[in-house]
């Protein structure tokens, strides 16, 4: 597997907040350090929707397997992504965007969306869904596999950032 | 790895009229071309049960494994010589004997087939089963050149004697030239039910044990179609054997679409799922823990 061609186009070009686009990955009050200070390198930032998951997987677990992370663990941070953009694609709004971010120990997952998000999401996902359950898997799934997944939400969209210690 | 590639023109017009291997009859000469081993040994193994269930004699050549290795497989995959099989009902061959001497001398294998035939007849069995690997045939073999011909007259010999056969063509060792010709002189195609087959994902009705296979990737995007081949594997038996060995991702919606099957069984009925630890920690996670006829029995798998 390689990455697409073209995925890290966007690293270190993004948003406001420097490379790693202000998210607070860094856990703790060290997350906070100054920009200029060795910091959170972004591996990748992608834009994505239904069709283009797979590729996401893809672009996914090339970077994360160059970190020297096990296999296993680069198996559940491509889930864990996925799972995170799958939520974005079903229920907001169809297409978002995903960055890939290293960072003093830890491997972080920002995903965004502009979807109406949720009524409750620092609750989304923490119940485990009954056997029947026709959805609401996917959320459940990333936070049992994440070190920690945070889910917020404001007239923009939802912000879902899980966070991996790397193993 | 499986090969994945998008099939060829001519295979798709062969699967346009292939017939499923539990729908043979006395009298099929069927030619099975395959991309997969895992394929060919499920259309054998079924092919084989089936023939031992009605009390017929099985006869297989083998060729890309030794007699004694084939039985083990085939033995994986549900073929038992139970207690009212007799001694010889299940007879493994190495091919290779074909070639014995002076190179594939159609004529004295033909004899050797109605010979099996007479035997079969004299011991008393309602029918006889013939599977032949013929991987041997892409090896440069002396007198190959007379294939087609004997397999058109095998084709009639077994239509004759009611004989029941599948030849195995490996669609990555033989030329399409050779296979059109071949498929050609056989009296039906048999596949596997595919249900799904892109680069990305693979679902395939699985015979032997009876439920699906499913390799490749598996996400929300295919659900319908998982939906579709799991709801057929729990019309067709009463146990649903899962095989997800090959499978290198599934998300929680298409585990969770899996732990619903299970959950919904009627009690005593049980789905077996084999698959890689990735998707083993995946179905525990969606609850999968949770329910007494869902067994899940992880295997080793390559990334």
């Amino acid at each position: 597997m390689s990455p697409e061609p073209g995925a890290t186009a966007a690293a270190g070009s993004s948003g406001p907040g420097g490379a790693a686009g202000g998210l607070p990955l860094g856990g703790g009050p060290d997350g906070d350090r100054p920009d200029d200070l060795a910091g959170p390198v972004e591996l990748l930032d992608q834009r994505f929707d239904r069709d283009s998951l797979v590729p996401l997987r893809n672009a996914v677990a090339a970077h994360a397997s160059r970190l020297g992370v096990t296999t296993e663990q680069v198996e559940h941070i491509v889930l864990v992504a996925y799972e995170l953009a799958s939520n974005a694609v079903r229920h907001g709004g169809g297409h978002g965007r995903l960055r890939l971010i290293a960072d003093d120990g830890m491997i972080g997952c920002a995903v965004t969306d502009e979807g109406g998000g949720f009524r409750d999401p620092e609750q989304a996902g923490l119940l485990r869904p009954e056997p029947t359950a026709i959805s609401g898997r996917g959320l459940w799934l990333a936070r049992c596999i994440a070190d920690s997944v945070e889910i917020s939400a404001d007239e923009v969209g939802t912000t879902a950032v899980a966070r991996f210690a790397i193993r | 790895m499986a090969d994945l590639q998008t099939p060829g023109y001519w295979r798709a017009e062969e699967l346009a009229t292939a017939t499923s291997v539990d729908l043979l009859s006395p009298g099929d000469h069927a030619c099975l071309t395959f991309s997969d081993e895992e394929e060919r040994l499920d259309i054998v193994a079924a092919f084989a049960r089936d023939g031992l269930s009605a009390g017929h004699r099985v006869l297989c050549y083998t060729s890309a494994y030794q007699p004694a290795e084939l039985h083990g497989r085939l033995s994986d995959r549900g073929v038992l010589a139970g207690d009212d099989t007799r001694p010889g009902q299940l007879d493994l061959r190495p091919a290779q004997a074909w070639l014995a001497g002076a190179g594939f001398r159609p004529s004295a294998v033909l004899d050797e087939l109605s010979g099996a035939i007479d035997l079969a007849r004299s011991e008393g069995y309602p029918g006889l089963r013939v599977a032949a690997d013929m991987g041997w045939a892409a090896d440069p073999v002396v007198g190959v050149e007379h294939l087609v011909t004997f397999e058109k007259q095998v084709s009639q010999l077994f239509a004759d004697a009611r004989v029941t056969a599948v030849c195995q063509y490996d669609r990555q060792q033989f030329d399409a030239v050779t296979l059109a010709s071949t498929t050609a002189v056989h009296s039906c195609a048999v596949a596997a039910t595919v249900y799904h087959d892109d680069p990305v994902l693979r679902i395939l009705r699985q015979h032997s044990p009876g439920g699906i296979r499913v390799s490749g990737e598996l996400d929300f995007t295919a659900m319908d179609v998982f939906r579709e081949a799991l709801a057929e594997a729990v019309r067709l038996g009463e146990h649903v054997h899962v095989n997800l060995a090959k499978l290198r991702f599934i998300d929680a919606a298409s585990a969770g679409a899996l732990v619903q099957v299970a959950a919904t069984l009627p009690v005593g009925r049980v789905v077996t799922v084999v698959c890689r630890r990735l998707v083993a920690t995946v179905l525990k996670h969606v609850s999968a823990g949770q329910i007494p006829a869902l067994r899940i029995r992880v295997v080793p798998g390559e990334s």
